[in-house]
């Protein structure tokens, strides 16, 4: 029983582990908290949803879903943030980003209705147990391939780069610009990888990710707003209290579950402010 | 004549003019210190040269002119500014902050390990803090790391912007010797912005930068 729990708790976590290296992403190379990931995710679900809704096997509409996420979170930099980005605070961005929440969950309904669908699982024979250990398996390589990148190649130097200080990065010859647009892209692709995950247990409706965006937050900042694999260990561990805690703490139960997490958080915060695997800046004192 | 025209230069941030029609020569393989008072406009002709003030007028370099485009596509025509205040990324190591003044080449990944060593020539303190962050070196080894990452770029025109500030007296006339050097040894074209009096002493050209205005000093006789 508490092996079972333990495990469809992985598994919920997966989902939110993977929004929430989505968000850490975001904010650690363009250094925006992007309030829409989860609705960017919600609407990559749908397209999925849409592509094997019209005979393409899942195993393909898969990679075709995360390459339309990868463009459409290059467009949202492009056409929506970079222009507000000149010349404006970071408020305008959060709140840009709330804008985008709104038009895209607005725009979902429009298209699809709020009626909810059932949505594949990628394994469908396999035991509900085995599913949840390969999300999670999903979302640790998503997690490898993230910090291959980022620590070993030329384009993961660049983006460190950008991070540290956009400014000193295009003297150095950097095209920014682009670097932040691959940014996003990749985010929204790993975000898309975060609504197919989760869409077999959630069910897909426009309002989906709304619950799962806050415990990716939790995630986050358990994990340390800056890193990675805090981000995906966050979220894993948040999946696996959410589910213990309402197996196993009779006064908690189903309604009041979505609190422990964030209690979790409240005291991991206490006693680490940086989070669990957050980076104090290095500096020369 | 190949080497840097800059022509009737004005720029200024929002409604403040700083620079009120510069005029500037510096030809290839020789080094131009600009001298002046503080709030003169020295900084902010750099800035414009490397794209990251806009001006008017003309600047051309090689016969390809600057003005108008962005300070990452002004880095690959081989113009490398290494400003006052940054110029090292903290959290990236020595190394990953030279490997990353490569990428203003036409080829970042080739001969990156020769142009390494070639820096630690001039800087070899740099050698010792391979694997280091650069936020945890001294300043005057900060200011090292950037001159050597905009080295690595193999910039024809180089932008210093006060390479000294901050240093001991005696550090200062060891970077002017390394610079010089660096001059002699790699023909590169150099402006240095500086408030030390030491750098004419290296200097082909000195120039003095005074109210947005510029005035050749050895022609004026004024120093």
């Amino acid at each position: 029983m508490f092996f079972q729990q333990l495990v469809e708790g992985l598994g919920a976590g997966a989902g939110y582990a993977a929004l929430a290296l989505a968000l850490v992403l975001t904010y650690r190379f363009t250094g925006i908290v992007n309030f829409a990931q989860g609705e960017l995710a919600m609407l990559a679900t749908y397209v999925a949803w849409q592509l094997v809704e019209s005979g393409m096997p899942y195993w393909v509409a898969l990679p075709v879903t995360v390459a339309v996420a990868f463009a459409a979170g290059v467009a949202v930099e492009r056409t929506v943030i970079r222009r507000v980005e000149t010349g404006a605070g970071e408020l305008t961005l959060v709140v840009t980003t709330i804008g985008l929440y709104v038009l895209v969950n607005a725009l979902a309904a429009l298209v699809w209705t709020s009626a909810l669908r059932a949505f594949p699982s990628p394994f469908p024979d396999a035991p509900a147990g085995l599913s949840a250990l390969g999300a999670a398996g999903v979302a640790g390589l998503v997690l490898g391939a993230v910090a291959l990148v980022v620590r070993h190649t030329g384009l993961g130097l660049v983006m460190r780069a950008v991070a540290a200080d956009p400014r000193s990065a295009r003297l150095a010859g950097v095209r920014v610009g682009r670097v932040l647009a691959l940014g996003w892209g990749a985010a929204a692709a790993i975000g898309a990888l975060s609504g197919v995950l989760l869409a077999p247990t959630l069910f897909l409706e426009p309002a989906m990710m709304t619950g799962v965006l806050v415990y990716s937050f939790a995630a986050a900042t358990l994990g340390g707003f800056d890193s990675p694999l805090g981000a995906v260990a966050g979220g894993l561990l948040v999946g696996v209290a959410e589910t213990l805690a309402g197996t196993y703490l009779g006064f908690v139960g189903a309604d009041l579950k979505i609190a422990v997490p964030l209690a979790l958080i409240v005291a991991v915060l206490l006693l680490r402010p940086r989070g669990l695997f957050g980076s104090a800046p290095v500096e020369r004192a | 004549m190949t080497g840097l025209r800059v022509r009737e230069l004005r720029a200024g941030y929002g409604a403040a003019r700083v620079l009120h029609g510069v005029e500037l020569t510096v030809d290839e393989g020789e080094v131009a210190v600009l001298l002046g008072p503080n709030g003169a406009g020295k900084t902010t002709l750099l800035r414009a040269l490397s794209g990251l003030v806009r001006a008017r007028g003309t600047a051309g370099f090689d016969g390809v002119a600057l003005l108008g485009r962005a300070p990452d596509e002004i880095a690959r025509l081989g113009v490398s500014h290494v400003t006052q205040e940054d110029g090292t990324f903290g959290p990236l190591t020595v190394e990953e902050n030279l490997r990353l003044g490569a990428m203003a080449r036409r080829r970042p990944r080739h001969g990156v390990s020769e142009d390494v060593a070639r820096v630690f020539t001039y800087f070899p303190v740099l050698q010792a803090h391979l694997g280091q962050p650069a936020g945890t070196l001294s300043g005057g080894e900060q200011r090292m790391l950037a001159i050597g990452r905009a080295l690595m770029a193999r910039p024809r025109l180089l932008l210093l912007d006060e390479p000294t500030r901050g240093l001991a007296p005696q550090a200062a006339v060891r970077l002017f010797r390394v610079l010089r050097s660096i001059n002699r040894h790699e023909r590169t074209t150099m402006i240095i912005v500086e408030h030390n009096v030491t750098a004419v002493e290296l200097a082909h050209r000195a120039y003095r930068v005074e109210s947005g205005r510029i005035g050749d000093l050895r022609r004026s006789g004024r120093w």
